[in-house]
């Protein structure tokens, strides 16, 4: 039982940590737009390889 | 999607169209050219997704010949770019037409592609886009065309004040919950253990040991988590009421304190974990409701800009360049062309043209105007092109002061008191007073006890499910209405709605369409009244005039030469024939009569054919008011036109009162004069005229096409062009009501119950804890039903 005295402390700092990175992604905006992000997942991140191509596709459309 | 409508903005495909494109496999029909460019762009960049995940049909794009971006001119550069150190470019722009993710997503995949963009970001919430950018390879200007051949609308990005202090209220309220949530999880943890142990079997280091642990992780959420909930029960105790805050506050309070004492004095029980607990739900349940409140707010403030971003301003030379309408001041002269909106108040200089003054007063007749004529800021321009000398800046105009003012009314409107508020105060004394009385009566038994008593007491009492039974009822409510697109902007709505007694209802735009349409076509000559019919829309086709809209037709034959003479009519040679289209006057005849607004096709010689232009009547109207009625709601027609079609469709309808020609005063009274009778008045209505009308109803509905500052005064803005929508709006405030009403009772009930019980020392604090979670999950449990649709 002696271990709790080592591993509440621990609990303690990781709580803490945790605390300190939520109020700093929301701080930076993070959590601004909620709407957005339920949905973000289901889009693919634009790869180079597709916007080099799309770049120089774009100049043939009107 | 069915093969007739446009795969891109799915209106319907006009016959014998031919714009073709294959996406995802299929050959797909496009309404127009613009469209099937836009769908074009869409696919050559790899971005079909945006048709798989779409919630709704895209803008269709404006057709632009301008090469030149206005966003490129250098008055607009230096309000809208910003340079860093690394000179790199950013702006931030609003942007119309957002519906959903896969919009968002394919604007930023469009501006990422581009080659020298960075970094491209759009925000749904408050509807804009940020850009970030290497200044050589692009301008402002040519990204900004690249998003507007999508089909969205960019204007300059002015942060309003409010939406600021909305994000700080956002920020700051996850901020709590987030670490309540966490402290909740921790002492809840803890708290297993110690119940466990409660049988005696743990050593009192260990118990102790959990209890400071608790202690220190509860510490944050009684005071800073829990701040607002204090600082709300100040503020009414100043104004000497007791708000539900007040026993929400002692509660926390006084659950720390005595956990505090009893792990400084080793006594029996300590209650971090249900202060925690109750701290999050009751911020959880708040953040649900303020986002719900931001929302509705954000919906009428982003479409209250009516106003133009840009404006021609006519130099000395006589030379016009295009500038940001908010940099112009009086005596400035500015040249507005046709189609445009008027972008401040002036005088006008030169140029005849028919003014629409609809986002004003909701005529939708234009309105003729000459040199010496004062035009208002926002109103639209439609057949030439127009100089005038401004008399005010944008800023001062009519309609900004209107929106100014109409924004101050909002702020400091005070908030309804509600039911729960009310219950409260009373409350709030009798469990004080009881838990004064158990711990003078437990004294004398010992300290210990007494303090157990107490407690039990205090949180048995804790009013938690009485403060969640509106709040929560009133949110699913709210959400479940959203989803059906109606957006509640006022708490006491869903509470009002139950008693309204009278319903008063404005003509145009709300009972009718708002739009005139063909209603008879009288022949005179030996045209059939189809081949009339083509002819004109072939003579308006270009035209933006409200009665161009009238004569839609799917195979209307091209017309050459067409020439606008503003408040006239149009002329154009089709097939070698000249004809002519507009009033009487303009075509030296009579009118069959005067009852109609009538428009006459003529060749060279002859009248050929007399339309009867009207209004008509929305296909749910009747509907809407037969089921008003049979929930035993009078009816009534307020209108500002004072001709006979007031009476004809109050009579088609059979309502029970009529009132044409009212002025918004008449309006006003009219509605001063029910509620003097008692009764509870409701009001659906959709032009400015109207929006003082709103304010001064008991609950007023704003229909979908209604004008901002209509909008902006409502209690209810329908987002859907349906009238059924309000008896929606009704059902669901019958429902609420039932729904409070069964969750107050069972909360009151159970308080009321088990406070003699916790008195009387039988109900142990952690009994009391559960007990009082249990009745708010029930309490929340039976709100959300309203979510369900029927």
């Amino acid at each position: 039982m002696e271990s709790l005295y080592l591993l509440v402390p621990i609990g303690i700092v990781l709580i803490a940590v945790a605390a300190a990175i939520l109020l700093w992604a929301v701080r930076s905006g993070q959590y601004d737009d909620l709407d957005r992000e339920a949905s973000r997942i289901l889009f693919d991140e634009p790869s180079a390889a597709t916007k080099n191509q799309a770049g120089g596709d774009d100049h043939d459309n009107p | 999607m069915s093969p007739d409508t446009c795969y891109h903005c799915a209106l319907p495909i006009p016959a014998g169209s031919h714009w073709q494109q294959v996406i995802d496999g299929q050959s797909r029909a496009f309404c127009c050219p613009a469209c099937q460019t836009v769908a074009d762009i869409i696919h050559h960049n790899g971005l079909d997704n945006y048709y798989r995940l779409r919630d709704k049909p895209g803008n269709r794009p404006e057709h632009t010949d301008d090469d030149r971006h206005p966003f490129d001119n250098p008055e607009f550069q230096s309000q809208l770019v910003s340079t860093d150190a690394a000179q790199h470019c950013s702006a931030r722009l609003a942007v119309e037409g957002l519906h959903c993710a896969a919009c968002a997503w394919l604007v930023e995949s469009r501006l990422q592609h581009r080659d020298g963009v960075l970094d491209a970001h759009v925000s749904l919430s408050d509807q804009s886009l940020w850009i970030h950018w290497k200044p050589g390879s692009q301008s402002l200007g040519q990204l900004a065309r690249d998003v507007e051949q999508l089909g969205y609308r960019l204007s300059p990005w002015h942060p309003e004040a409010l939406l600021q202090m909305q994000q700080r209220e956002n920020r700051s309220s996850l901020q709590r919950m987030g670490v309540a949530g966490l402290a909740m999880m921790q002492t809840g943890m803890m708290a297993a253990a110690l119940y466990a142990g409660d049988d005696g079997s743990m050593e009192t280091r260990w118990r102790d040991l959990f209890r400071w642990v608790s202690l220190l992780f509860t510490l944050p959420v009684a005071t800073w988590a829990a701040w607002p909930f204090y600082r709300n029960a100040l503020a009414g105790l100043r104004e000497r009421t007791a708000t539900m805050d007040l026993p929400v506050s002692l509660a926390i309070a006084g659950a720390f304190l005595a956990s505090v004492i009893g792990t400084l004095w080793h006594s029996e029980h300590v209650y971090f974990d249900s202060v925690a607990m109750f701290t999050f739900l009751l911020l959880a349940g708040r953040h649900l409701e303020m986002r719900l409140r931001h929302r509705n707010r954000q919906h009428s403030l982003i479409r209250s800009s009516t106003l133009p971003w840009q404006a021609h301003r006519v130099e000395d030379s006589g030379h016009s360049t295009t500038v940001p309408a908010i940099s112009l001041s009086a005596g400035d002269r500015v040249q507005v062309l046709p189609g445009e909106a008027i972008p401040l108040d002036g005088i006008i200089e030169s140029g005849h043209s028919s003014i629409s003054e609809a986002v004003l007063t909701g005529e939708s007749l234009p309105q003729s105007r000459g040199p010496g004529d004062h035009v208002l800021a926002g109103t639209i321009n439609h057949d030439q092109i127009l100089v005038l000398r401004a008399t005010t800046s944008q800023q001062q105009s009519r309609v900004a002061l209107m929106q100014q003012h109409l924004q101050q009314a909002l702020s400091s409107k005070p908030a309804t008191v509600q039911m729960a508020d009310r219950l409260s105060s009373v409350f709030v004394i009798v469990v004080i007073a009881c838990a004064a009385l158990t711990a003078f009566y437990w004294w004398e038994t010992g300290a210990d006890a007494a303090m157990a008593a107490t407690l039990a007491v205090l949180v048995a009492s804790c009013p938690c499910a009485l403060s969640l039974a509106t709040p929560t009822a009133m949110s699913a409510a709210t959400y479940a209405l959203a989803q059906r697109g109606v957006l509640i902007t006022r708490a006491h709505v869903l509470e009002t709605l139950p008693r309204i007694r009278r319903a008063l209802f404005d003509k145009t735009g709300t009972l009718t369409h708002g739009d005139l349409r063909v209603h008879a076509v009288h022949t005179c000559g030996d045209h059939k009244a189809e081949t009339c019919l083509r002819i004109a829309a072939a003579l308006e086709r270009d035209s933006n005039h409200p009665v161009a809209h009238a004569f839609m037709h799917e195979d209307a034959p091209l017309a050459s030469d067409c020439q606008q003479h503003p408040g006239m009519g149009v002329s154009g040679i089709i097939d070698g024939v000249r004809y002519r289209l507009g009033h009487a006057g303009f075509l030296g005849s009579q009118a069959p009569d005067s009852d109609h607004h009538w428009i006459g096709l003529a060749d060279a010689q002859h009248v050929l054919a007399w339309f009867a232009l009207q209004d008509n009547l929305r296909d749910d109207a009747a509907d809407t008011i037969n089921r008003l009625r049979a929930q035993d709601i009078s009816t009534g027609l307020l209108t500002g036109d004072p001709s006979l079609q007031g009476q004809r469709i109050a009579t088609a309808l059979h309502m029970d009162s009529v009132q044409a020609g009212a002025s918004p005063e008449d309006k006003q009274q009219a509605i001063r004069d029910e509620q003097a009778r008692g009764l509870q008045v409701m009001m659906v209505g959709d032009g400015v005229n109207d929006a003082a009308v709103l304010s001064t109803a008991d609950v007023s509905f704003a229909m979908a096409g209604a004008t901002p500052l209509a909008r902006l005064q409502s209690d209810v803005l329908l987002m859907k062009d349906q009238l059924t929508l309000v008896l929606a709006t009704l059902e669901t405030a019958h429902r609420t009501r039932h729904i409070i009403r069964q969750n107050l009772v069972w909360a009151a009930a159970y308080n009321t119950s088990i406070i003699p019980l916790a008195a009387m020392g039988w109900v142990p604090p952690w009994l009391a804890a559960i007990g009082m979670t249990t009745s708010s999950l029930l309490v929340t449990l039976n709100a959300m039903r309203l979510m369900r649709s029927r």
